[in-house]
């Protein structure tokens, strides 16, 4: 469903990103893990054209959609995104926040895009926090609004970057139920996350990154139960399981 | 019949009791209250023959014309104001130095310039140069300069305000599919607006006093005529001093009007976590 094609990133003289490919395939979870400032964040960006990439390409169902005819707002419609700091809009309340996207880029009636919105927070447990502002919720319950708001839009696809490291440790089982939850009923996710067990539960496939490379990948056992580059030992040997 | 009667009071005492609840209606209440207050001390000042006939004489103008046209001053320098300010303020956060440094440039010019002799320049400058032979346009002119003073002074609370906005939230709203102009309309507007109220109530109160420097060029504002009129009561402190007591009470009761107006504004757009304290 989704592939990327050799994909290379710059900022100034900095190689953020060294020519990463991969394929994910309908229904597959792939997590990717590594150090900070592998390049991971850059990475899910370029894949739904936040951040443009310098080199490669990346496809959709076969579109390539790093070709200058695809309009990025049309890739970002298909492909979703969670942030690591939820990034909900302040000024509006939960719900409309599932539906900004909705009335404005889908232009879907008040009426109905409420509906859509209200069984959207409804099924990922916030119900009762409809009108409730970002600043009135938890992280857990930001994050949750974030995923319902990233799934009002019926993408093809979601990206998570880095979902739940902004959390406080009690929120973070909140989160991963509504992804993993959302795994099983066979979105395709790309997941940039530290949560081991997570990606061993639910993950197809796992990525590990360094220095804006790919160094290992595979099933979740190969890449963290029995890693074979030194690099991805050293790496799941300092983390917490 | 009886039933229908009830009703409409049932629904009357429902509008009625919204507009109680509403939290905008206890300030607006005490507006009314303190502004009332003042006419009313005025007025029993005048009914007591506190105020005598000729100090009240020496009051009519500037409780009509004088205050007409500083609320007309002050009201087109604040509308021309946040125009300038709001278009400057945008300027300044874009990245096209082309656009940021020619408004950067204006904003330390005006800054640097003390309105009363902007509005002097102004006045003769502007009509000597477009060739206008019209003896009120050097006044539009000037009242248009404050306005543009202003708008420096705007400019920077715009700036401040663009740039409170994490840019995290235009990247939400881009990955939601969301154009750079939607993005804008939807999401950084509304909030840099909450943000950027407080300061601009702020603003327009040091606006309306600074219409007072427009009686330099003879426009007939209060100050105009509180100096005018004081001029015919040389000789009686009490007719003078009564005369700038009533003036400055109409400065304080319009800057009180307008910056209330704005609280009012914040206060019904109050959003948990966005904008600043309730003054």
């Amino acid at each position: 469903m989704i592939r990327v094609d050799g994909i290379h990133k710059w900022f100034g003289a900095l190689h953020v990103l060294r020519g990463i490919s991969f394929e994910v395939a309908k229904g597959d979870v792939l997590v990717v893990v590594g150090p900070s400032g592998s390049g991971k964040s850059t990475l899910l960006r370029c894949i739904n054209l936040l951040i443009p990439p310098d080199k490669g390409d990346v496809f959709l169902e076969g579109v390539r959609v790093t070709s200058p005819e695809i309009r990025p707002e049309w890739v970002r419609q298909q492909v979703a995104m969670v942030f690591q700091q939820f990034n909900l809009f302040a000024h509006l309340t939960a719900i409309n926040n599932v539906t900004l996207g909705l009335r404005k880029v889908m232009n879907m009636p008040e009426k109905e895009a409420r509906k859509k919105g209200t069984a959207l927070l409804a099924s990922v447990g916030l119900g009762h926090k409809m009108d409730a502002y970002p600043a009135e919720l938890s992280g857990g319950q930001q994050q949750r609004v974030a995923i319902a708001r990233a799934l009002a839009m019926d993408p093809k696809a979601v990206l998570f970057d880095e979902p739940t490291s902004a959390l406080d440790p009690e929120y973070i089982k909140e989160v991963l139920d509504v992804m993993t939850r959302l795994a099983r009923d066979g979105m395709t996710m790309i997941v940039v996350t530290h949560e081991i067990s997570f990606a061993k539960n639910v993950a197809s496939r796992v990525l590990f990154m360094d220095e804006g490379a790919v160094l290992e990948q595979g099933t979740p056992d190969q890449v963290l139960g029995s890693p074979q580059h030194e690099r991805t030992k050293t790496f799941m040997s300092k983390i917490l399981v | 019949m009886d039933g229908r009667l009830r009703n409409r009071a049932r629904r009357l005492g429902h509008v009625g009791g919204a507009i109680l609840a509403h939290p905008l209606f206890n300030q607006v209440l005490l507006v009314a209250y303190v502004v009332a207050g003042i006419f009313l001390v005025i007025a029993l000042a005048r009914l007591t023959g506190l105020i005598g006939d000729r100090l009240w004489l020496l009051l009519q103008a500037p409780l009509t014309i004088g205050a007409g046209n500083t609320i007309v001053f002050s009201v087109s320098v604040i509308v021309v104001g946040v125009f300038i300010g709001f278009c400057l303020g945008w300027a300044r956060v874009s990245r096209h130095p082309l656009v940021s440094w020619p408004a950067t440039v204006y904003v330390d010019l005006m800054r640097g310039v003390p309105p009363l002799v902007l509005i002097i320049l102004t006045y003769f400058l502007v009509p000597m140069l477009l060739q206008l032979d019209d003896p009120n346009a050097g006044l539009t002119f000037a009242v248009v300069a404050i306005g543009m003073h202003s708008g420096a002074y705007q400019a920077e609370i715009f700036r401040a305000g663009f740039q409170s906005i994490p840019r995290t939230q235009v990247e939400a709203a881009e990955a939601l599919g969301l154009t750079r102009g939607q993005s804008m309309r939807h999401v950084i507007l509304p909030q840099t607006f909450r943000v950027t109220l407080p300061a601009l109530g702020n603003e327009f109160a040091t606006v309306v006093k600074d219409t007072s420097l427009l009686a330099a060029l003879s426009a007939q504002d209060l100050t105009y005529w509180g100096r005018n009129n004081a001029q015919s009561a040389i000789g009686h402190l009490d007719w003078i001093l009564g005369i700038w007591i009533v003036i400055a009470l109409l400065y304080f009761v319009l800057t009180y009007v307008i910056t209330h107006a704005v609280g009012a504004i914040e206060e019904s757009y109050r959003v948990p976590g966005l904008g600043t304290v309730n003054l």
